[in-house]
C-alpha cells in the first residue's frame, strides 16, 4: 500500500459489544469483539495501554484496557459513567457497534518484570489497568515470584472487581498470591479499612526483587513513593500510570502534554506509564 | 540542482496568472490596516512586500475547522474526507516569510513521525510554496534572535529582492522547478553579476536585522526559573484569551468535536484549533484540572514553546514572528518575557524543584 492510500490515523475498527456487566453504581465492564476477522487475529495490546472508543456523533474517549492480553480478538473495558460519551456507552445494549482505535501508549514494561515478585497497588478506577497487569501475571504465573494486589476505594461498594478478586482467594494462598481489599472511608465495610498505604505490610513480596505497578490519584503516589523507597524497593522497577485528557492518542493534539522544565512528555505516547524517576524529576507530573 | 534565476518584480503578476490555470493561488492581501493570507483571484491584490499577517499560513495546512469524517448514523457508515482532500486542486502559496517557512517545518515534524497525520500531509503535498526573504525588520518580529531569518528548506521557490527591482530566485524542489516552467519566459538564469546583487542583498539583511534577544542557554535558565515568582507576576496581565496561540505559526493543539446534524441522522467529526490557555484544556473526566490556575497555563505555554519543542525536536518552538505580541490585548511581549527571563537567571537562580 502506498503512502497515498494509507488510512487516516483516526480511522477506527468496528467492535461489537457482547456483554455489559455492572461492577458498581458508576462503573460497568464491557466486553467487545472485533468485527473484522483479520483485525481480530492481529490486534495485540500490553497491560497499561488504552484505546480510543468512538461513538458516531458523540465523540471519542480514552479508556484503559482491563482484560487479559492473551484473549485474541476480544478485550474488556471498565468504564465509569462520567461524561457525555461514557454515559452514552453505558446506554449501549449488547450487539451494538462502537469504533475502536489503538492500542496506544507504552503500557507497563511487563518483560522487565519477569523473574520478579509483583506488587500492584490500585485506588478507585486505578484497578482497571492494573487488572490487566494482574491477569498477565496469572497468565504467565511461572514468570513471576510472589504476587500481591492491593485494591482500595473510598467505599466497599466502589471496589472494582471486588467479587472477582474475592473468589480467587481460595486458590491464592497456595499460589503465593496475596489479595488485599480495603475501603478508606467506609466504617460499614466488612473487610479492611484505611488507605492502601496502611496495608503495605501485607505485601508478601521481597522489596529488593519486586516490580511495582500503581494506578491511583497523584496524592497516593506521593505517599507511596516515600514508603517504597524507605522500605528498599528498587526505584528502577516502580511504575505508575497517569490520567490525562488523551484526546487524539497519537501525540498530536497537545491535551495530554505534560512536563515543564527538564523533560517533556505526551501522556498518550510517552506514557501513560511512567517510572519513578520520571514522576519524581518532572514537576507537574503528579 | 536547478540553477538560480532572476526575474522582474513586476512579473510576479504574470507568474500568478500563469499558475492560476493549475493552482488556487493564496498570498498576502491587504485587510484594513493589516495584511492577511487570502485567496488571490486578482493578481493585483497580491502584496509581496508586507510587514506581517494576522494569522500565520498554518491555516492552509491545519485549518481552524476541519471535518475529518462524516457519519451516516442510520447506516452506521463512516466517510473519511481524506480522499476528497487528496483530490483537491493544487495550491500555490505566495510570499511566505522565513519565520513562517520555519514554522511550517515545525508543523511537519509535529504531524509527521510514528503516527503521520494524513490530513495535514495531503494539504502539504498539494501546496507549492514561494518564500520571500525579508531584508528589513518588521514591527514585532525578532527572527534573528531565534535564528529563523534564513531557510535552507521548506520552500519550493525562494525569492530575494535584489537591485534593479528584481528577485533572485532559488529553486528548492521539483515543484518549484515546475512552477518556473509554467512561466519560463519571465525567468532568466542568474549570471555572476546577479549573484553579486544577491550577496549585496544578504549583506544588507545582515546589517539591518537586529539581534535583540539572547536565547543562548535558554534551556538552562528555563529549568532553573520554573518556580520563580516571575511567572506569577507575568501571568497577572494574561487574560487567557488564547489569541497568542491562534496567531502562532507553531501552535498546533486541537480539539476533536462531533457535530450532530439537526435531523440526528448525520454528524461530522471536526477538529478545531484549541489553546492551552483555555481553562478546560487539561481537564480530565471526574473534574480534575491539571492546570487550574491562569498562571499555570500561561507558564505552560511558554515552557512548551521554549522547552518542550526543544525536547521533542531539538529546536525552539518560537520562530520570532512576533504575532503573539501583536495580538495580545494585555500587551505581553514575548521579547520582554525572554529578556526578563535571561535576567533573573543572573540575579536569583532558584534550584530546580526548589520550591
Amino acid at each position: 500500500m502506498s503512502k497515498e492510500q494509507e488510512p487516516s490515523i483516526y480511522e477506527t475498527h468496528k467492535c461489537r459489544l457482547l456483554r455489559k456487566y455492572q461492577l458498581t453504581d458508576l462503573e460497568s465492564l464491557f466486553l467487545f469483539r472485533f468485527e473484522d476477522p483479520g483485525v481480530a487475529q492481529d490486534w495485540r495490546f500490553m497491560p497499561g495501554q488504552f484505546v480510543e472508543v468512538s461513538l458516531l456523533g458523540l465523540g471519542e474517549v480514552p479508556i484503559s484496557i482491563c482484560s487479559s492480553a492473551r484473549r485474541v480478538g476480544f478485550f474488556e473495558l471498565c468504564i465509569r459513567n462520567a461524561g457525555r460519551v461514557t454515559s452514552a456507552i453505558h446506554q449501549l445494549q449488547p450487539g451494538s457497534l462502537v469504533g475502536i482505535r489503538g492500542p496506544y501508549g507504552n503500557g507497563f514494561p511487563m518483560e522487565q518484570f519477569h523473574g520478579r515478585d509483583l506488587l500492584c497497588v490500585a485506588a478507585g478506577l486505578g484497578m482497571a489497568p492494573l487488572r490487566s497487569v494482574f491477569l498477565y501475571a496469572l497468565d504467565n504465573r511461572w514468570l513471576f515470584g510472589n504476587i500481591t494486589i492491593i485494591n482500595s476505594a473510598k467505599f466497599g461498594n466502589e471496589l472494582l472487581f471486588q467479587k472477582e478478586l474475592e473468589a480467587m482467594k481460595d486458590i491464592a494462598t497456595a499460589e503465593n498470591i496475596s489479595i488485599v481489599q480495603t475501603a478508606t472511608r467506609d466504617p460499614d465495610f466488612e473487610g479492611l479499612h484505611g488507605r492502601a498505604t496502611v496495608h503495605m505490610d501485607k505485601a508478601n513480596v521481597d522489596p529488593k526483587n519486586c516490580a511495582v505497578a500503581m494506578c491511583g490519584p497523584p496524592a497516593m503516589y506521593r505517599g507511596m513513593f516515600d514508603y517504597l523507597v524507605e522500605k528498599g524497593y528498587d526505584p528502577r522497577y516502580i511504575f505508575v500510570t497517569l490520567e490525562r485528557r488523551m484526546k487524539c492518542g497519537v501525540g498530536k493534539c497537545g491535551h495530554c502534554n505534560i512536563g515543564t522544565a527538564t523533560s517533556w512528555k505526551y501522556a498518550c505516547k510517552d506514557g501513560p506509564v511512567f517510572d519513578y524517576y520520571a514522576i519524581t524529576s518532572i514537576p507537574g507530573l503528579i | 540542482m536547478s540553477p538560480p534565476y532572476v526575474m522582474k518584480r513586476t512579473d510576479i503578476k504574470k507568474l500568478v496568472e500563469a499558475a492560476s490555470n493549475e493552482y488556487d493561488v493564496f498570498g498576502p492581501v491587504k485587510k484594513r490596516s493589516k495584511h492577511v493570507f487570502g485567496k488571490i483571484d486578482n493578481p493585483d491584490n497580491l502584496v509581496m512586500d508586507y510587514d506581517s499577517t494576522i494569522l500565520s499560513p498554518r491555516k492552509y495546512f491545519q485549518p481552524q475547522n476541519e471535518v475529518m469524517m462524516s457519519f451516516d448514523l442510520e447506516e452506521n457508515k463512516v466517510e473519511d474526507t481524506l480522499d476528497e482532500l487528496r483530490a483537491m486542486r493544487p495550491r500555490l502559496l505566495m510570499a511566505v516569510h522565513s519565520c513562517d517557512l520555519n514554522g511550517i517545518l515545525h508543523l511537519d515534524r509535529v504531524f509527521g513521525g510514528e503516527y503521520t497525520d494524513k490530513y495535514y500531509f495531503a494539504r502539504r503535498e498539494k501546496t507549492t510554496i514561494v518564500g520571500i526573504n525579508c531584508l528589513d525588520s518588521c514591527e514585532y518580529g525578532f527572527c534573528r534572535s531565534m535564528n529563523t531569518h534564513h531557510v535552507v528548506e521548506g520552500y519550493d521557490l525562494f525569492l530575494t529582492p535584489i537591485s534593479g527591482d528584481r528577485y533572485y530566485v532559488q529553486v528548492g524542489t521539483a515543484k518549484g522547478e515546475h512552477l518556473v516552467h509554467m512561466a519560463r519566459d519571465i525567468f532568466q538564469e542568474a549570471g555572476p553579476e546577479d549573484f553579486g546583487a544577491f550577496k549585496a542583498a544578504l549583506k544588507h539583511k545582515n546589517e539591518s536585522l537586529p539581534h535583540e534577544v539572547d536565547v543562548e542557554g535558554i534551556n538552562e535558565y528555563l529549568d532553573l526559573s520554573f518556580h520563580h515568582e516571575f511567572w506569577d507576576k507575568m501571568a497577572e496581565d494574561c487574560v487567557n484569551c488564547g489569541a497568542c496561540a491562534m496567531v502562532c505559526p507553531t501552535c498546533y493543539c486541537y480539539d476533536v468535536v462531533d457535530d450532530l446534524d439537526l435531523s440526528l441522522t448525520s454528524a461530522d467529526r471536526t477538529r478545531k484549533w484549541d489553546a492551552c490557555l483555555f481553562q478546560e484544556f487539561a481537564l480530565v473526566a471526574g473534574g480534575h484540572n491539571f492546570r487550574e490556575s491562569p498562571a499555570a497555563r500561561f507558564k505552560y505555554r511558554f515552557y512548551h514553546k521554549m522547552r518542550g519543542f526543544a525536547h521533542d525536536q531539538g529546536i525552539l518552538g518560537c520562530t520570532g514572528c512576533g504575532r503573539c505580541t501583536a495580538a495580545c490585548p494585555s500587551d505581553i511581549s514575548i521579547k520582554d518575557v525572554l529578556k526578563e527571563l535571561s535576567g533573573i537567571w543572573e540575579v536569583a537562580p532558584t534550584a530546580q524543584g526548589g520550591k
